[in-house]
């Protein structure tokens, strides 16, 4: 076995689910899985569960790397310090449906999260809120009224938002523009935001009050005992098989002809015979701090450095995310990289147009359920993932759970 | 028949440089001695590293980085306040670490700050006792700052700014590179202590002008020594340039760390300033300047615009700082002692002593050292042959 429980060292916490086991698949059944789930990250790991449990069906799923959880797979570092492997995940959702669905496989801490940006010798809340105007414009502005008008005044207004920096620009004028977002956005995507969909900056919101908080959702909490943990409880189910390490490639022909979830790069999936849907990756340089008395190293969760001679966007101490105390802190610093494992798509038309002419391929097979962020190559975040990995499992007809029940009745 | 046939140089003194050094040096020598002097500079202007000018934008920039006049010595400030008046200035750093800015030196906010404590002046004290790292001996800059406030402290604010400014590990240091930051145990987050802390009122160059202004002080700039016609060269020299150029490096070069900086131009409507203090320290490794500089708040001037300076440490470029390593200071004192043999020639200023020397040491130490150059005699030194 490539990276189950044995491999990953466990904390206290974790006891329990010690016993767990991820193994090749057991044989349970001569005639094998009856659907094949690539991925067992957020996407496949909902979709196997679903379809395991909601249908009866004897669900197979793979991940190419050791270990399930995807890009959301936590584990203890060499120091015994609960870190997220691909970098920073906040759990925030305004979706019950979400909420009730994870719940099943894991209590909940309390997170909400911060993030502070580094400007000329300060440290201002981000999103930007009444405190960053007054910081950084040097100006005292009473109550959210006086604020907002302020922001209207040195907002540039625009007639259309065509690209990134219209909408900011237009939001909250061009200096906090400047400062806060164009040298950020060009490290994040090597592109300048006036190249970019307006939409990609548009999400982010700008506060005449003093919030604070990272997100606005109702529902900010993180899983308690971490995500692979999560993913483990998930995936603990007699129709489930978890095999890690194992290309598609490798068992495609041992499973051809069943139906199969698809999680991966959409392109990859067609051989790239379009051409490559481009990605922005990341790297993550990890640095252990001592803490003595568990002390933490930074004010906030994240803190956002936009200033573009910086090489990295931020940096994250994990401890904060997950409350683990400790008398060492792991700090992640992230630097966008072009070259390594696919985060993000990136948003640009034509690769939205490319990513439709995979989906029309996408349409033409429907005995292939397409799902989650490199599948849809959206930028989704976790909540977004398990709502629409929960609706099309529902909506997936190539297999009714009728049928299927007939089938393992006979 | 007069077998003195050689044309006399109408200069009794030639000053290689016009920084404060060679500018001094010129001050003295044609005021003090009533020589004629010739000061060249390489450079097209006047005032060494200390050059200040109004940048395209209309901002008083220090060309060659951040210049801050502090001194103890009432012989210095009375001998530049000849050629300028003075404007206030207390200088002020922080340091970004993990997210926050920290007063530098090091003092009891730091400490709060970065340990998360609330200690108070006397608990500060036998705060930073617990934290220290006894040594034996000092061997290096490592153990000069981790035998003082512990090794937490060390790595946050020293080691990665250290490795950026030199190149090299503060443990590759001697002990007293970094054993000359204080450490405080109160709230006093001056970065200098010294009693005199002001700016020319009118810049650096403008004090220049007004040095390099004198009957007996012709200034070349632009010039550089080989190019000066040996007709014009009298006995006395007085060189404040690299003294192993001097020397044509005939015993090999003395390595200087150099710097880039990168000029960046704000607006800053209504004259608000950019940073909250003139000085930002970036000790993160990661980060590749070590500090970034606002020139208004040295200089004091308003304006609808400011502009930033970040520092770039560089293997290349003009010669900054004497790299203090043990081999280096050996190789100086081979190329001092070809320099004792000529008593004629003057070496003064940073290059010439190839040591870090703050301006006021300069100024100071070239007052002295033009009083004790024994050829520093009212002319004529020479006699006729």
């Amino acid at each position: 076995m490539s990276d189950g429980p044995q491999a990953r060292r466990l904390p206290a916490d974790y006891e329990g689910m010690a016993s767990l086991e991820f193994g090749p698949a057991r044989p349970r059944d001569h005639r094998g899985p009856d659907v094949l789930v690539v991925g067992a990250g957020f996407a496949g790991s909902v979709s196997a569960r679903k379809l395991a449990e909601e249908r009866g069906l004897r669900v197979l799923v793979i991940d190419r790397r050791p270990h399930i959880a995807g890009n959301a797979y936590d584990t203890l570092d060499e120091n015994g310090i609960l870190v997220h492997s691909y970098g920073p995940h906040i759990f925030h959702t305004n979706a019950d449906k979400v909420v009730e669905f994870l719940s099943r496989f894991t209590d909940w801490r309390p997170y909400e999260h911060r993030v502070v940006a580094e400007v000329d010798g300060r440290f201002v809340p981000m999103p930007i809120n009444r405190q960053t105007v007054m910081a950084l414009h040097g100006v005292e502005l009473y109550g959210e009224e006086e604020t907002a008008a302020y922001l209207a005044w040195v907002a540039e207004p625009r007639e259309a938002m065509h690209t990134s920096e219209d909408s900011v620009v237009a939001k909250v004028g061009r200096d906090l523009y400047e400062r806060l977002f164009r040298g950020y956005t060009r490290k994040q995507w090597d592109l300048d935001p006036s190249q970019l969909h307006a939409s990609v900056c548009a999400r982010i919101p700008v506060r005449s009050g003093d919030d604070d908080r990272y997100f606005n959702d109702s529902f900010q909490k993180m899983p308690a005992d971490g995500y692979t943990a999560m993913f483990e409880r998930m995936l603990d189910h007699p129709n489930i098989t978890v095999q890690t390490g194992v290309e598609y490639a490798d068992v495609e022909q041992q499973y051809a002809g069943i139906p199969l979830v698809w999680t991966g790069p959409i392109d990859a999936f067609f051989g790239y015979r379009h051409g490559r849907l481009p990605y922005r990756s990341m790297r993550f340089e990890h640095e252990l701090r001592a803490t003595p008395g568990g002390r933490l190293v930074q004010p906030t969760g994240t803190v956002n450095y936009p200033n573009e001679r910086i090489p990295y966007t931020r940096v994250t101490e994990y401890r904060q995310l997950t409350g683990q105390v400790a008398e060492t802190s792991t700090l992640a610093y992230e630097f966008p990289s072009a070259e390594g494992d696919p985060y993000y798509p990136i948003p640009r038309p034509e690769n939205r147009e490319l990513y439709h002419r995979y989906e029309q391929l996408a349409n033409a097979r429907p005995d292939v359920l397409f799902v989650g962020r490199l599948a849809r190559y959206q930028y989704l975040n976790m909540d977004q993932v398990v709502a629409g990995a929960l609706a099309a499992v529902e909506r997936w007809s190539p297999l009714s759970a009728e049928t299927d029940t007939e089938h393992l009745a006979a | 028949m007069t077998s003195s046939s050689k044309i006399v140089s109408p200069y009794d003194v030639v000053v290689v440089g016009a920084g404060f050094a060679g500018s001094v040096s010129a001050r003295l020598l044609a005021e003090d001695c009533g020589l004629r002097v010739l000061v060249i500079d390489r450079r097209p202007h006047i005032a060494g590293n200390a050059y200040d000018s109004i940048d395209e934008h209309g901002v008083l920039c220090h060309n060659y980085g951040p210049h801050i006049f502090h001194t103890n010595s009432d012989r210095v400030s009375t001998f530049l306040s000849r050629f300028t008046a003075w404007r206030p200035y207390e200088h002020r750093t922080l340091a970004e670490v993990d997210g926050q800015f920290v007063p530098i030196p090091i003092n009891r906010e730091t400490v709060n700050t970065l340990h998360g404590l609330n200690l108070t002046e006397a608990e500060v004290a036998s705060y930073f006792e617990t934290l220290a790292e006894p040594r034996e001996a000092l061997h290096n800059s490592e153990d000069s700052v981790v035998s003082k406030v512990g090794r937490d402290l060390y790595e946050r604010l020293f080691r990665g700014y250290t490795r950026k400014q030199w190149s090299l590990d503060p443990s590759q240091l001697h002990a007293s590179v970094c054993a000359r930051i204080p450490v405080r145990t109160n709230d006093d987050d001056r970065y200098f202590t010294d009693a005199f802390q002001k700016m020319p009122a009118d810049g650096y160059t403008v004090m220049f002008e007004r040095m390099l202004d004198h009957p007996g002080i012709e200034v070349q700039v632009g010039v550089e020594f080989d190019e000066v016609p040996a007709r014009l060269l009298g006995e006395r020299l007085v060189w404040t340039g690299p003294i192993d150029a001097y020397f044509g490096y005939r015993l090999g070069r003395l390595p200087y760390r150099s710097l880039r900086f990168e000029h960046e131009t704000r607006h800053t409507p209504g004259g608000r300033l950019v940073h909250p203090v003139a000085q930002i320290n970036y000790p993160n490794e990661r980060i590749p300047y070590t500090r970034v500089t606002e020139y208004r708040h040295l200089t004091g001037q308003s304006a609808e615009v400011s502009t930033l300076a970040y520092e770039y440490p560089m293997a290349e470029g003009d010669p900054y700082y004497p790299i203090p390593r043990p081999e280096n200071r050996e190789l100086y004192h081979r190329y001092e002692q070809l320099g004792e043999a000529l008593p004629n020639v003057l070496f003064v200023g940073r290059l010439a002593r190839y040591q870090y020397l703050n301006m006021d040491q300069v100024v100071g130490g070239t007052l002295a050292a033009v009083e004790r150059w024994p050829a520093a005699t009212p002319r004529p030194l020479r006699v006729a042959a």
